[in-house]
């Protein structure tokens, strides 16, 4: 999945239940899924904050008001998570229109 | 008992009112603890008590605990699905319900849903409701683990109704439990208060918490004779929830009503027997409170070691129970069950809980 792909779109996450796990970790499982996808690192965070910030543009803010890595850094973590959770279907992703 | 159900026990305890606050180390039964805290289905709280640094252990045995409770979670939320699934269905089919026990306090009666597991659905309908919803499920892939004695006992005098879908077993309740205590308990009334938890975007029904106390106990009481750590931290979070707190007047009301005094003195001192908690003292009272010898003499039957002892051992005190102009039918469908097999439907009886 190119960068440029991730930073056009929005994400939603899909309907889902969720557990936390030791470790900061998350199982994550969207309602029509077998099984469960575990969320670690700063995975969990970035799927709590899809909800008011949606796109890696919205994202990168939330992120640099937590971490002291570079924006370029924290793009990058983003956007591996965001890759993650669409090849676990946890989010439907749209093109971005502003 | 050993040290390891000790350790179970006092993390069964953590965060409770009144419990120590003290660390809990389990290096002495690091060889012993995991399947301790699995069988009393306290693995999340313990895994909290790890996070927050309260349950103190070598590597492997916190690795060990951590572990055994990824893979209860993952079952867990296969059930929860599966209970959302089922509520689904009874509400496109307009059949009102409650989702009961694990499934709903998982989210209202726990620190987070990660410290209850759970192994089954249950839910509750109106005994008007019940075949309905049996063969609602049926239709969408579900079977029954045991056929009706007679047509109309599960309607009438059943207990719940337990189906099997993709290994995940659903119980159909009529009643919170068998026996005379279901006999006289009034499940209407578990319909009139309805609070709704939000998951995985869909809306539980399930019961408020007074009502929710009064089953935890009556579950604690006759479920088992000897109840699992878990469902006695539900009686005691439930009880002591500043922020949705069970109903004192209600409760007793309720327990009045239902001929359930004895039932509540057995739940309260299993609680106290095994959990480091303050109850409140509406709930602690009943340790001590006389009950009706009628009542008293009714919970012997629960205490059957043998399940299949047990339903056997219910049967002439349900007779004894029911009102005069139902014990015709009762007695009919538990000793001469319908089917041309008499000894297959026997064995049914006796595969019974």
């Amino acid at each position: 999945m190119s960068d440029a792909f991730l930073n056009s779109q929005r994400f939603e996450r899909v309907p889902a239940i969720e557990r936390s796990l030791a470790r900061g970790r998350r199982l994550v499982q969207p309602l029509d899924a077998e099984t469960p996808t575990q969320l670690a690192g700063s995975a969990p965070l970035i799927w709590d904050l899809l909800d008011i910030a949606p796109s890696v543009d919205d994202l990168v803010p939330e992120l640099q008001s937590r971490f002291t890595d570079s924006p370029e850094v924290i793009a990058n973590g983003i956007r591996a998570a965001l890759s993650m959770f669409i090849n676990s279907s946890l989010v439907t992703a749209s093109e971005a229109t502003s | 008992m050993s040290a390891a159900s000790r350790a179970a026990e006092r993390i069964a305890s953590i965060g409770l009112i009144g419990a120590s606050t003290e660390l809990i180390e389990i290096d002495d039964v690091s060889d012993t603890i995991v399947s301790a805290l699995s069988d009393e289905r306290v693995l999340g709280v313990a895994v909290r008590g790890i996070d927050q640094g309260s349950v103190l252990g070598d590597d492997a045995t916190l690795a060990s605990i951590i572990d055994a409770h990824d893979a209860v979670m993952a079952q867990t939320m296969r059930i929860e699905i599966a209970a959302i699934e089922t509520s689904r269905m009874l509400d496109d089919a307009g059949i009102d319900h409650r989702v009961l026990k694990g499934a709903a306090l998982a989210h209202t009666a726990s620190v987070r849903p990660a410290d209850r597991s759970f192994r089954d659905v249950d839910v509750l309908v109106d005994g008007s409701d019940i075949d309905a919803a049996v063969a609602l499920l049926v239709r969408n892939g579900a079977t029954r683990a045991i056929a009706e004695l007679r047509p109309g006992y599960d309607a009438r005098f059943g207990k719940s109704v337990t189906l099997r879908h993709n290994g995940i077993e659903i119980d159909m309740h009529r009643v919170l439990s068998p026996g005379p205590f279901g006999v006289w308990m009034k499940p209407k009334e578990l319909f009139l208060l309805k609070r709704t938890i939000e998951v995985g975007g869909h809306g539980l029904p399930t019961l408020d918490p007074t009502d929710h106390l009064v089953h935890a106990c009556y579950h604690v009481a006759l479920g088992q004779v000897t109840p699992v750590l878990s469902n006695l931290r539900d009686i005691a979070m439930l009880a002591s929830s500043p922020t949705d707190p069970a109903d004192e007047e209600r409760f007793e009301e309720t327990i009045k009503r239902w001929r359930g005094g004895a039932v509540v003195k057995r739940a309260v001192r299993l609680t106290q027997a095994r959990l480091d908690a303050t109850l409140p003292q509406f709930l602690s009272d009943y340790a001590h409170r006389p009950v009706p010898a009628a009542e008293l003499e009714m919970i012997a039957p629960y205490l059957d070691e043998d399940p299949r002892g047990r339903f056997a051992a219910l049967a002439p005190s349900t007779l004894k129970a029911l009102p005069m102009s139902d014990r015709p039918a009762y007695a009919l469908a538990v000793g001469l069950p319908d089917g041309s097999d008499p000894v297959a439907r026997v064995k049914d009886i006796l595969r019974r809980r």
